[in-house]
């Protein structure tokens, strides 16, 4: 059986997944991104200057972070990243903060939880009284439309944006960043209504995810210390009520009842959604790797480029790790950028001259230009292209940020899986995945406070930008971590001062690329693989309405419209 | 309906100048029954499709205005009953057949949704025609998007385009290859938009801004619900939002005025020497502000790129070079045309005239296309 979701929504448009059943399980699947603009291309010939202010088109939620890393890639061509001010790297914390964890709020409450309002899990879940609870709260809570989770997360999101908005000018496509520096001096006045702003965002974020302890506590004994401190928490409240006033936050409540680990196997809870078994990645993780580019200027004058970025320019860590739970033991590997190449294999473009990868900066490929050629039946099927670190395929994105800089909650939970009796349970997976964007929103509360509270300051003599031209014959990348990870902007500037080549590998372009020149799948096809209809097995009906492998393909936060890209026509 | 038409102590015309001149807030928390009586009656749903963009028009409609979209909406009672990255359901195809029903089956709803009719439609994106006029550069349940806008359209008792790629082609226009459009114009051009080339004719109304103030649509909506004929200017805005430049209210107009230019960024003062093309662009920006009102680009230190206008981007670039340095101002004596930014009688007819011979555009679609 042949199961095709098209589109699938709640995710910036495009995206086809097909996947082939054999006795319930899939056994084959395709992932491909449908729509093609061609930013790269429309680029070339243009002043480097306006690349920032052009990618930052790429995608309506990640424009800052596009505009930041088109902005550092100039930067890098200039030999200036050592004389950007602190200032405007402040800035630049700030508004990505806030456009980071509105990001992680749309994709949680708009995207991904609503599918766990699913009739599907009514009629699952009231087999007892437990799940009765568990039903009301995740149908109260999490139903689209209507659902309080949704629109806690809209009032929290319009917050977020009206705080973009005072530094930023307007949100999203705000002008502010530009290469060597930021354009905006904000006010004294305009700090305290950011601050304001920071109270209001973390109180909604506190109420919806933890409910009862405040984001200072959680982080303190779970981030500081361990996350077995969480699993003591989740077992200390109360089963008798669920709601958010007896501690029963979004997290707490995902984290125990989200794992069959945790609910059943541990617990013998009689209520659970095993999460926690789907979307891992088949052999043990190892066909994969997670990776990172390492994201936030460290408060002081400059930054480093990212192969240095281990030396700490950022606060969170660039890094790669292979896959497989024994490797969390040990520091991520250091990020080697000029291990990243891109497959055309399956991809609408022509092969140039029978190589099958290049680095971005060589790329010269051939967008595919006939009609007949765009279809999902041959060996090309997806305008995503297939980029690969080494010969590895990535997953990139909070997880993978996670791993890498070894977080505590994360890296507990998934020792706790993994060594769950002899079969263990994957260290990637829909539950993990999601945990980690959680925790993350929580991290990111703590750390925009802290920016905005001792080192966004006000004031007219204060430098925030400095001047930068780049050079004919300059070459320069930025790389950074957008919400959804790993976002590398590559340019070369020609003879004549303008682009001669302008390259971006998104976050999607990693986690939903197509199989590479050696027939390896991409991340969200390989954890399809193995997966069933619904997280409960094959239930009668599921073919139509296969929840499971929503799950999966949500739990990556895919956007096409950034993942496709090509430069030279 | 009667209400709204005649309202207690306000024309008609006077109704619908106060709410173009208030936010969004304003005019739903007084008037959000009226509207809302007004579709119960009419049974109007509102069709959200998405072509080729980057989802920068939802994100900005959920990022701003006061309320966000979704409340708005609610409000006044529209259903959203088609947005791909707001519903419940999704395509699902099993061995290539639709499965499920509209419940969780996002294609058949659009169908059932299409075959209904009645509704107002929000268009978001380009529509690429490209490759070889297939349209399969922007691909949604196995059919060209341009295909599903071209179902969609005929049954829509409006159409708003919403964002510059959909209201001209905006961004998405710059490939020559994608051959992409607007809803009804290419550019500046009505004959090369989707609907002259698909022979559509139905009442469209461009939101045009890169991304669109959330308060420009859901007023538009108000007033297009409420049975008005939303005036609009040749290049199909509603005058209301889009009818004067940029540069006459900007906050940074003061240090315009004292000729005190900025040469280099976050310096404070006025942005034209940094390429600002607020002169040239149409919007009501600097009194409106965005995300609740708090700042806009100029106010922030960003030269305007003048996103609002049918020929974004390409015209506008390079973003930071001297309206006059970059011969956009085509035959026209540098002098005369600095002039007549930077003299005195800056708004009005001078600025028009600069604008027409920005881009190209002989002005004479003013004549014929003015009142829809």
């Amino acid at each position: 059986m042949r199961i095709t979701l098209d589109p699938l929504t709640r995710l910036s448009s495009g995206l086809r997944i097909s996947v082939e059943l054999k006795d319930g399980f899939v056994v084959s699947a395709g992932c491909s991104g449908m729509v093609y603009r061609g930013l790269e291309q429309m680029l070339l010939n243009k002043s480097p200057m306006d690349a920032p202010y052009f990618t930052q088109r790429i995608c309506g939620m990640c424009s800052s972070f596009h505009a930041t890393a088109s902005a550092s890639a100039i930067e890098s061509a200039c030999e200036a990243t050592g004389t950007v001010p602190k200032d405007a790297l402040v800035i630049r914390n700030v508004l990505n903060g806030f456009g980071w964890l509105k990001s992680h709020l749309e994709h949680l409450y708009l995207g991904f939880m609503p599918d766990l309002a699913d009739p599907m899990y009514r009629d699952i879940l009231n087999s007892s009284d437990l799940g009765n609870l568990l039903w009301k709260e995740l149908k109260n809570r999490y139903a689209s439309p209507g659902g309080e989770a949704c629109s806690d997360a809209l009032r929290c999101i319009r917050s977020i944006s009206r705080a973009e908005g005072i530094l930023g000018g307007r949100s999203p496509g705000s002008p502010v960043i530009v290469p060597g520096g930021v354009t905006s001096r904000p006010t004294r006045g305009d700090i305290y209504v950011l601050k304001d702003c920071v109270e209001d965002i973390k109180a909604i974020v506190q109420k919806r995810l933890l409910g009862a302890l405040s984001i200072e506590e959680w982080l303190e004994s779970t981030h500081d210390n361990g996350g077995e401190h969480a699993f003591k928490y989740l077992e200390s409240l109360s089963r008798d009520d669920l709601s958010e006033e007896k501690g029963w936050g979004d997290l707490p409540l995902f984290m125990m009842f989200c794992s069959r680990m945790l609910a059943k196997d541990t617990l013998s809870l009689p209520a659970y959604i095993g999460l926690d078994e789907l979307g891992g990645y088949p052999l043990d993780d190892q066909l994969i790797g997670f990776l990172s580019y390492g994201s936030f200027y460290q408060v002081r004058d400059g930054y480093a480029p990212v192969e240095d970025s281990q030396a700490g320019s950022f606060v969170l860590p660039a890094g790669f790790t292979p896959g497989g739970l024994q490797n969390i033991n040990s520091a991520a590997d250091r990020l080697d950028p000029g291990l990243i190449v891109e497959h055309v294999y399956a991809s609408f473009y022509e092969d140039g001259e029978g190589r099958t990868s290049e680095a971005p900066m060589d790329e010269e490929t051939v967008t595919v230009e006939k009609a007949d050629a765009i279809g999902y039946d041959g060996i090309k099927y997806s305008f995503i292209k297939a980029p690969r670190y080494g010969r590895v395929p990535c997953e990139t994105g909070p997880l993978a940020r996670l791993i890498n800089s070894r977080e505590n909650l994360i890296v507990d939970t998934m020792r706790k899986l993994g060594g769950y009796k002899s079969a263990g349970y994957p260290m990637a997976s829909v539950y993990t995945r999601t945990l980690a964007r959680m925790q993350e929103a929580l991290l990111l509360c703590r750390m925009l406070q802290g920016w905005i509270d001792d080192d966004l300051e006000a004031g007219d003599g204060i430098r925030r930008c400095v001047h930068v031209s780049p050079k004919p014959g300059s070459s320069g990348r930025g790389l950074i971590e957008a919400p959804r990870g790993a976002l590398g902007h590559w340019l070369r500037v020609g003879d004549d001062g303008r682009i001669s080549n302008y390259q971006v590998v998104a976050p999607t372009t990693w986690n939903a690329s197509p199989k590479c020149g050696e027939m390896k799948s991409g991340p969200i096809e390989l954890a399809l693989l193995g997966c069933q209809t619904t997280p409960y097995g094959y239930v009668p009906g599921s073919e139509a309405n296969p929840v499971g492998l929503y799950h999966v393909v949500r739990s990556f936060d895919p956007c096409v419209s950034c993942a496709v890209h090509v430069i030279r026509g | 309906m009667d209400d709204l038409k005649n309202g207690p102590n306000m024309t008609r015309r006077a109704f619908l100048a106060a709410a173009a001149a208030v936010g969004a807030a304003a005019f739903l928390y007084s008037n959000a029954p009226g509207v809302a009586a007004a579709i119960e009656k009419s049974g109007k749903r509102l069709l959200w499709l998405r072509g080729s963009g980057c989802g920068g028009c939802t994100a900005s409609m959920l990022s701003g205005g006061n309320p966000e979209v979704l409340t708005a909406l609610n409000k006044i009672k529209l259903e959203l009953a088609y947005h791909d990255g707001l519903m419940g359901q999704q395509g699902v195809f099993v061995d290539g057949s639709p499965a499920g029903d509209s419940g969780h089956n996002s294609n058949i709803r659009l169908d059932e949704l299409v075959d209904e009719g009645g509704y107002v439609l929000v268009v978001e994106g380009a529509i690429p025609n490209g490759p070889e006029g297939s349209g399969r550069y922007c691909m949604s349940g196995a059919t060209p998007f341009k295909q599903i806008f071209m179902n969609a359209a005929p049954g829509a008792s409006c159409i708003i385009a919403l964002g510059t790629c959909a209201s001209y082609g905006g961004i998405s226009r710059s490939l020559k290859v994608a051959d992409a459009t607007g809803v009804s114009f290419s550019g500046t051009s009505r004959m090369e938009g989707a609907m002259a080339r698909y022979g559509l004719n139905n009442n469209v109304i461009n939101v045009p801004g890169c991304p669109p103030n959330p308060d420009w649509l859901l007023l538009t909506l108000a007033d297009v619900l409420s049975g008005a004929d939303v005036e609009v200017d040749a290049y199909g805005r509603p005058k209301a939002f889009f009818g004067s430049a940029v540069h006459e209210s900007c906050p940074r107009r003061g240090a315009f005025d004292r000729a005190l230019r900025d040469d280099g960024f976050s310096e404070g003062n006025c942005l034209y020497n940094l390429g600002c093309k607020g002169t040239l662009a149409f919007a009501d920006c600097p009194t409106r502000r965005w995300n609740d009102g708090g700042s806009m680009c100029t106010q922030s230190g960003g030269p305007c790129v003048a996103c609002v206008e049918p020929s974004f981007p390409d015209a506008f670039m390079p973003f930071f070079s001297k309206v006059e340095s970059r011969g956009i101002l085509g035959d026209v004596d540098v002098d005369t045309g600095a002039k007549i930014i930077i003299g005195a009688t800056v708004i009005g007819a001078g600025i028009h005239a600069v604008k027409r011979l920005a881009i190209g555009e002989s002005g004479r679609e003013d004549e014929k296309g003015g009142k829809r």
